[in-house]
């Protein structure tokens, strides 16, 4: 792998058994990325259920320096951790949206459709 | 040369086997233990329900068929089942027990898109790894497992039956 090389993976946390669906950000994705990250208000964390859809996560395998370095996004509030630091905030900017399109154009609207049914249905 | 690498390795799995089954002579009924798998790291990333399930950690998020060149092209009761049984689970009743040195799963499935397993530990009640999430003993509703027939399972609404795994006849990947 070249030093250089962009690896930022987006994957939707959604099965149990079957590997979660997963699919790289383009450069022009994490910029896009970067800028929805701006200004963030400050929010409490969520529990999403054990079973159903769980969030959309971002995972910064190069360490690009434009993003930090796990993000997770789930009814619409926002889990990032950089350098070992987690803070939470509100999804002002619908990234949580923006990142499950992505998902959609890769087949899994379905899925998301149904699983994120339930995942409003508890706790 | 072939024929006698051949009887080694005969040899080598009928002592693993031997061991198997003379450790299985003080077996009992995995422990709820979610300390051994909620690492928030490899050990839960790469272990799911199945690996769970069966208390193996392969750190390979093992499918039902893997190991046995029979993975499932569709998700369904059927389908998951044959393959499980192929790696060498065996059905059983649901209110039954199962046999010395081996204990009792369920499978449940979200017809189409996913299956989910959930175990029965040694004080009687279930526990389940959802994913690459933490394992737990609690339903989606936040309540003990005592049945997975009537827990809250979410989207996995299609509860397919129980089986037994037994120590030294499964084998996962």
């Amino acid at each position: 792998m070249k030093s250089n090389e962009l690896k930022i993976e987006g994957m939707i946390d959604i099965f149990s058994g079957r590997p979660n669906p997963k699919w790289p950000l383009s450069n022009e994705q994490v910029d896009e990325l970067k800028t929805k990250l701006g200004k963030l208000p400050m929010a409490k964390p969520v529990m999403p259920p054990g079973l159903g859809y769980r969030g959309v996560l971002v995972t910064n395998l190069s360490k690009d320096q434009r993003i930090p370095d796990g993000i997770k996004v789930y009814n619409s509030i926002l889990t990032i951790v950089d350098s070992g630091r987690t803070s939470y905030y509100e999804d002002v900017n619908n990234i949580e949206e923006w990142l499950l399109e992505q998902a959609r154009k890769l087949g899994y609207g379905d899925a998301i459709k149904k699983f994120r049914e339930w995942s409003h249905k508890s706790i | 040369m072939k024929r006698k690498v051949f009887m080694w390795k005969k040899l080598i799995d009928w002592i693993k086997k031997l061991w198997c089954n003379i450790l299985c002579l003080c077996w009992k009924p995995p422990k709820y233990e979610p300390e051994k798998w909620n690492d928030n790291n490899g050990i839960q990333l790469n272990n799911n329900c199945y690996n769970y399930a069966c208390n193996i950690q392969t750190g390979t998020y093992a499918q039902p068929g893997q190991a046995t060149g029979n993975m499932y092209s569709s998700i369904g009761c059927n389908e998951v089942s044959d393959d499980a049984v192929s790696d060498g689970l065996t059905k059983q009743d649901c209110d039954q027990t199962c046999p010395n040195c081996c204990h009792k799963v369920a499978l449940v499935v979200a017809p189409g898109y996913d299956y989910h397993w959930y175990r029965q530990d040694d004080n009687g009640m279930w526990s389940h790894k959802p994913g690459g999430t933490p394992a737990t003993n609690l339903d989606n509703s936040g309540n003990p497992i005592n049945d997975p027939r009537t827990a809250d399972r979410g989207p996995y609404t299609v509860f397919c039956g129980c089986f037994c795994v037994c120590k030294c006849k499964v084998k996962i990947t």
